[in-house]
This record gives structure tokens, sequence and C-alpha cells, in this order.
């Protein structure tokens, strides 16, 4: 009995002793987030692992913005989610890589990334899901070239356009944005400019859309003030992402330039063989670089030098079983070679200064997502967790090695909410990165 | 693949008192801010000194128990985030036997079982520092036989050999994703012990005066054989495989200087100041048997440093039943900035005691007390990069059995 007298007040008392949370302190500033805009290309649309599908989308950089909005002022948000069950696809109608086992020419099985299915899922691209009631505000297409977004005709051309659009042949997805009298908007185009040239291994007659100055007002530019001008008419807050450097990531990176590491004997082979050719070219014991086409070099071969990339597209089984970058040059379109990789720093650079000067011209935030991308290099710690560029195990990159995964977009979407909260007196909440996962293993 | 998978695995250390010490070794004593050094206090002064025992005049037993409720709330710099702990109720115990051979010796003996460090500290499911910690158990026992011996009748000395047993389980999430989005995690676990003692001097040069000293050493608890088990995707088993780790966890010394004073037969002051070594407690370092190319052996700097503590308390005896007893101290952390981690959210606390004792059927007592502690420390954790503020409310009430003979 005594000891009940003593336990029950201490009790009480000790539910009164928690620590108390401290007084939210989050508001939208002179943001207005009821009808939220987001154009871009792959981490705006939640494209990821090469398709698009629903994990991806629901953690696509407009839906974590979206989200984080919501924590202050509940808003809508909507971006067509495809199926629960859907295997997503990409622009080829495949399904979405994962990680799997693959067993190589040499028959050797390993952990790798690898399509989910034999075909994706076809009805994704299987024409518009525009609903007039619910309007799409995700604006995402992965690399789409800015020019899909103005002109009337490319759902024709690009499935992912047409699926969104209110009437694919018609009318433009910059017109679309602009009947819906967003209140606030993301610009994140850019990226596919570049990257799509890169990942054609600046072959296949791709070129960069120049950023200022192209004939007939065709130019990153122009298109970019059409598009965010159409914006503005509404829109009373908006922010613009910078491009990040392409050829950091692991898409050019995974195989490195020298790896092609040999003995002695294949050494002097391979010298026997190139040498009356291109007597440049040296191969010794080790690693080596790899012998690449190049119309430029004697007898159009050399060695691929430190700074030059090759692909992830390039087909391994060739490289490991068939003599590709050794006894056979790997071709142009697997490679960026240096005048390319200058093409592309330059254009970069050429790009993220037309952005700052839309951002000064329109009066709008600027994220630095370059920076970001750049970040992630020497990786980034939160909460106990590094996070990095490395293919598949740094967390940042989705396995097509060029889309971030969902822990890689919640860094993005900070980056953005900062852009946000400074320019426009907000204090919208971060999203915390370890709520989003990355590589998904079996 | 596998090469690419270098996740590095850092574990880390330890809860609540100052550093991981637990200050609840016995219930007279804890009314008064856990000050005892100077007091020959019954069989409890076999901890608090046991150079005091000797002055004990009586066979006497202990048994005792202490609830310690602990709440930590973690608010996310990053983000204003709030996750707060749901540690199970802490319960350490004390167990003491003390006498005298013959009505005249001037020898004890004495038997002491106490929880001088551990508890468990577990954070609600998803929070941010998860992959730092999700749930720690420290248990450790001590056994401890003594020896008190009156050298004249103002001074004696104790000595005590201690063995300490230990339990610790350890978890925490990684950062590599299950096919269904669930994240990994690895549990260590495992059993150590370890061997110290405990001594000290009392003297007493007049009626209203008495002084100790005590000397705890320092007890290095090594887990040779402990278990780690990852929860990992099928894919990744080799990579990190089940199988043994060996590490240590020190506890450290502590040396006590006591004064007690005692202007009147109702009331008695006590005074006590700690020196606890904590700088033994430099690195955590787990040693897996089984390394691979994902799994390395760890060092986590934990950098304590040495502190103090001051305790005041005092009794007051009221009549031949009920005694009342207040008290506070202060203990410098042992935490530096920058290496707060979720096990141990320590900083400089002041904690408020109080407590009172009943006498009944002339041998019996049984004493109350209760401890009240609050602090708030905010960080930035050099090895995890976790950003935060831990705000930390510790409740204690306990209640003891005192028989002497």
């Amino acid at each position: 009995m005594k000891k009940y007298l003593i336990i029950a007040p201490v009790a009480l008392a000790f539910i009164a002793c928690k620590p108390q949370n401290p007084e939210p302190n989050a508001s939208m500033g002179t943001v207005d987030a009821t009808t939220f805009i987001a154009v871009g290309n792959g981490y705006v649309q939640g494209y990821m692992n090469d398709a698009l599908y629903r994990g991806g989308q629901e953690s696509s950089v407009g839906n974590i913005l979206a989200k984080q909005f919501s924590l202050i002022n509940e808003v809508s948000y909507e971006q067509y989610l495809t199926a629960e069950s859907s295997l997503g696809t990409n622009f080829n109608g495949d399904a979405r890589l994962t990680m799997g086992y693959k067993t190589d020419c040499n028959n050797e099985t390993s952990l790798s990334p690898v399509r989910a299915s034999t075909s994706g899922d076809a009805s994704i691209l299987g024409g518009s899901v525009y609903s007039a009631s619910s309007p799409v505000q995700n604006f995402g297409i992965a690399n789409a070239d800015i020019s899909f977004f103005v002109s009337p005709t490319f759902g024709s051309t690009n499935g992912f356009v047409e699926r969104i659009a209110e009437d694919p042949f018609n009318q433009s997805l910059k017109d679309q944005m602009n009947q819906m009298n967003p209140t606030s908007y993301l610009f994140a185009l850019g990226e596919s400019q570049i990257l799509n040239y890169a990942m054609s291994g600046g072959d296949n007659g791709t070129t960069i859309l120049p950023a200022i100055n192209g004939a007939g007002g065709n130019d990153f530019e122009s298109f970019s003030q059409s598009i965010i001008s159409g914006l503005e008419n509404s829109a009373s807050s908006g922010v613009i992402c910078t491009v990040p450097d392409v050829t950091d990531y692991p898409y050019f990176n995974v195989i490195p330039w020298n790896f092609l590491d040999i003995d002695s004997a294949d050494a002097a082979l391979l010298n026997q063989l190139y040498q009356p050719f291109n007597p440049e070219m040296n191969f010794v014991a080790g690693p080596n670089g790899f012998a690449i086409e190049d119309p430029n070099a004697p007898f159009n071969v050399r060695q691929i030098k430190e700074g030059e990339f090759i692909t992830l597209s390039i087909p391994l089984d060739s490289v490991r079983c068939y003599g590709m970058g050794s006894i056979s040059p790997i071709p142009q379109e697997y490679v960026l070679d240096s005048a390319e990789v200058a093409t592309i720093k330059n254009a970069i650079a050429d790009y993220n200064q037309t952005i700052n000067n839309l951002a000064a011209q329109f009066d709008i935030a600027i994220a630095d997502i370059h920076g970001i991308y750049a970040s992630m290099l020497n990786g980034v710690l939160y909460n106990g967790v590094d996070t990095n560029a490395e293919f598949v195990t740094g967390g940042f990159f989705s396995l097509d090695g060029r889309n971030p995964t969902p822990k890689g977009n919640a860094f993005i979407a900070n980056e953005i909410l900062k852009a946000i909260n400074q320019k426009y007196g907000a204090k919208i909440p971060y999203c915390d990165p370890g709520d989003y996962i990355s590589v998904e293993f079996p | 693949m596998r090469s690419l998978l270098a996740l590095i695995l850092v574990i880390s250390g330890f809860t609540y008192g100052q550093g991981y010490q637990v200050n609840l070794q016995g219930q007279v004593q804890q009314g008064m801010g856990s000050a005892g050094a100077a007091l020959p206090n019954g069989a409890s002064s076999l901890f608090y000194n046991p150079g005091a025992s000797a002055f004990v005049d009586h066979n006497d037993v202990e048994l005792g128990a202490t609830a310690v409720f602990g709440n930590v709330l973690f608010t996310d710099a990053n983000n204003g985030e709030n996750w707060r702990t749901n540690s199970p109720v802490g319960t350490p115990f004390a167990a003491y036997g003390l006498f005298k051979p013959s009505d005249s010796s001037k020898l004890r003996l004495g038997i002491a079982v106490y929880t001088p460090f551990g508890s468990t500290v577990s954070y609600e499911d998803g929070w941010t520092g998860r992959f730092a910690l999700t749930r720690l158990e420290l248990m450790s026992i001590f056994t401890q036989p003594t020896v008190s011996f009156q050298i004249t009748n103002n001074l004696s000395l104790g000595a005590g050999i201690v063995y300490s047993y230990g339990k610790v389980n350890l978890q925490r999430d990684l950062p590599i994703s299950f096919a269904n989005g669930d994240y990994s995690n690895v549990e260590l676990s495992g059993t150590g012990h370890g061997f110290g003692f405990n001594t000290g001097i009392y003297y007493k040069p007049i009626d209203v005066l008495s002084l100790g000293l005590s000397y705890r050493s320092e007890i290095s608890m090594s887990v040779d054989d402990g278990l780690a088990t990852f929860n990992v995707p099928e894919a990744l088993n080799e990579n990190f495989p089940d199988g043994s780790f060996a590490s240590a966890l020190p506890l450290p010394q502590v040396v006590t200087f006591g004064v007690g004073v005692t202007p009147n037969e109702k009331l008695t002051v006590a005074f006590d100041a700690n020196y606890v070594g904590w700088s033994a407690y430099d690195t955590l370092a787990f040693d897996y048997e089984n390394n691979t190319e994902s799994l390395d052996d760890t060092k986590s700097a934990r950098s304590y440093k040495n502190a103090v503590a001051a305790r005041l308390g005092a009794q007051y005896i009221l009549n031949e039943a009920f005694q009342f007893r207040l008290g506070f101290s202060y203990a410098v952390t042992p935490v530096q900035d920058g290496y707060v981690t979720p096990e141990t959210p320590d900083n400089n606390r002041l904690s408020y005691t109080a407590g009172f004792g009943y006498s009944f059927l002339d041998k019996f007592r049984v004493d109350a007390s209760l401890l009240f502690t609050k602090l708030e420390r905010t960080d930035t954790n050099l090895e995890t990069n976790l950003r935060g503020t831990f705000k930390t409310i510790v409740f204690a009430p306990g209640l003891s059995l005192n028989y002497a003979f």
C-alpha cells in the first residue's frame, strides 16, 4: 500500500515530464503553392532506373516539393501516376532496371543492373491520360528537348509528352501549363540538351542547342524565355535550376578509360597489330587506355586518354569476350573524346550563365543543382549516411547511371527549397533524405 | 560488383548518468544527491566508501531498486522534425550485506551487488538517426566482496574486489534497401566481464565532522566473442557475414572525496566531490572476425574527457520513525562538442533529489528516493553529421528495505 502511494503520484509527474516539442517555425513566405507546376527533365519527372514507374514518380522532385509545401498548406499535386504493379517503361518500351543476376559471355554470374522483365509496361506510352478535372502539374520529361515544350507537334514523336498532353497534336505543353494559371513553378530544363549529346557519344548527328543567339531564335535562352514568361503571367514565385556537369555521371565513369588490363604477351600482340598504323599506340602490361575509333587519328584509330569517357551503353560482352577496345577499336558512339568533352563543358558553362541571366531577368530564385551534383563526388554525410556519386553503392544515382534515386531527388529538392526559402522569405521545412531509398537489392 | 559495396560500418557507444554512469546505488544517498563517501550509511557504504563500512555498528542488509524513466526528444536541426525515445524503464538495483564477526570486532565483512553502469535507450521507428543507433541495451552487474577495518576509533580502511559482468546489445539500420524498400540493419550482442577494486579511507576527527576518500578503479569490460547479426538483402549476405566480433568498453575510475557534518543529532549534511576518469573512453572499436570488402573493422573516436561532479545532501531525523532527505548534484559532462551521440546525449547536468526513511518494528527501515534531472545538448556529431538538439528528462523513483540486526 505504501509502495502504491508513492508510485502513483510519481507516475503522474512523470507523464508531465516529457520534453516538449519546440514551437514549429514554418512558413510559405510570399510563395503561393496552390497551383504549383514543375517543368524539367528526369529528376522532375521521377524518371529513374531508366524508366517511368510508380515508385520513381512518387519520389519525383516535383512530388517531394509538393509534399513539403503540404506540411504548411495542403496542396494537391497531380502527376498521373502509373499503376502500382507496373514494371515501368523507357522510351523504347524496356522495363525498369533493377539489381539482379546476370551471366556474362565468360559464364560468370554476378550482381548487376538488369531489366526487371523482358519488356516494359507498354500502356504507359499508350496515349494521353489527360483529365480536365485533374490537370497534370508535373511537366517533367526525361531526355526531352526543350523544343518539345514550346511546339504543339511533339506529342506525336514522344510518348511521354503525349501521355500528359491535353491535345498532343494541336497544343503545346507550354500553353497547357499557362491555361492552369499556375501560382508558382519550378523550371529545370537544360540538362537533357547536353545529356542527350553526351549519351550518344557526341555522334549520330546530335548537336547541343546553342545557349544563346541561335538561328531563328532556336536557342535555350529564347525557348526558356518563352516558357517562363508564360508562367510569369499568373505565378508570383518561381525557381530555376542550374545544369549539372553530366560528365561526372556514372554513365560516363563506370567504365574507366584505362580499364584494359592485360599481360605483356597481349600487350605485345596489340602493339604488333596497331603500331604499323599508329606508332603512338603503345600497350604495356597492366592497365591501358582502350583502342578507340577517331577519324582524326592515323588510320582512324588511337588509344583513349585520361579525361575522355566511355559510355555505359557500350556492349560489355563485346569488350569482355570479343575484343572491343583491344583488337577492334571502340566505335565513336560509345566514346566522348576530348573535343566532345570540351563541347559539353563549354555548353554547361554557357547554359548556366544563361540560367543565371534568366533568374535575374524574371527576378526568380535560382537553385544550385550543379553544386549539389558536384558535392556528390566527395559525398555528403547526412545524419549518419554518406551519399555519393558512386554507381550502385553511392546512393545518389539510380541504376541507369544518370538519373538520381529517390534519395538523390531528396537532396535536389532540398537545394530547391533552400533557394525558395532565401528568395521568398519562406521557411519551408526540408525533407529528410533518409526517408528516401536509393538502390534496392534482391 | 562486390568491391563497389564498400560500406563502412561505424558503430557507436552508450547512456544516462554522467556519460553512461548511473549513480543510483543506495536510497539514503540518492535522497541526498548521491553523496555519502563520508557517512557510514549502513551496508550501502560498501559502494560509496568501503572504508566507512567499518563504522557501521551492526549487521546490516539492504535491498533496493530504482525505476529510471528517461525521455529524450531529438529535434533535427536540418528540418525541425522531432523524434523521441521509447526506452523501457531502467531498473538499476543494489543488494548489500554487511556483517560484524563478533560484538567487539573492529572488522567488517561485506558483500555488495550493484549496477553502476548501463540502461536501455531505444528510439522510435523511422527516426532520422537510425543509421547511427536504433537501440542500445547495456547492463552491468558488479559483485564486490569487501573487508573493512577500524584502525583506531576514528580511522578505518576498507577494500573490495570487484567482478563485473555485462551484457550489451546494439542495433542500428544500414543504408541498404531491400527490394521492398525496407532498410537493412545490424545487431551486435555480447557479454563481457572485467575485474577491478573499490577502496576507501574514513576519518572522523571530531564528533561533528567526518571525512572520506574512496577510489574505484577502472574496469575494462571486454567483449571477446560477441555476435554480429546482419539483416541484409540475400544478394549481400556474403558481404556482411554474421559472425563474431570483439570490443571493449571502459568503465572509468572514480576518486571521491567526501565531507560529513553532523551539527546535532537530528541533522546530517554530506558533500561529495567526484573526479571521474572518462578519458579512458577515447575510442570505441569493433573488430570483426570476418572482414570483407564491405565490412571493415571500425574505430570511432569518443574522446571523452575527465570530469568532475559535486554532490550536496542533507538528512533530518524527525523522530524515531521518520527521516527526510534533500539534495542536489552537478555533474560536468565528459562528452566534448562534436562527439554527442544518440546513446549518450549528455551535457552538464543539475539533478535534484529528495527522499525519506521510515523505521518500523525496531530493526526495519524503508527508504524511498526521487531524482529529477533535465538537460539539453545541441551538437553536430563529427562522425555521423547528426545535427540537432537532444532534450532529456530523467525521473527516477526508488525504494529499498533495510534490516539491521
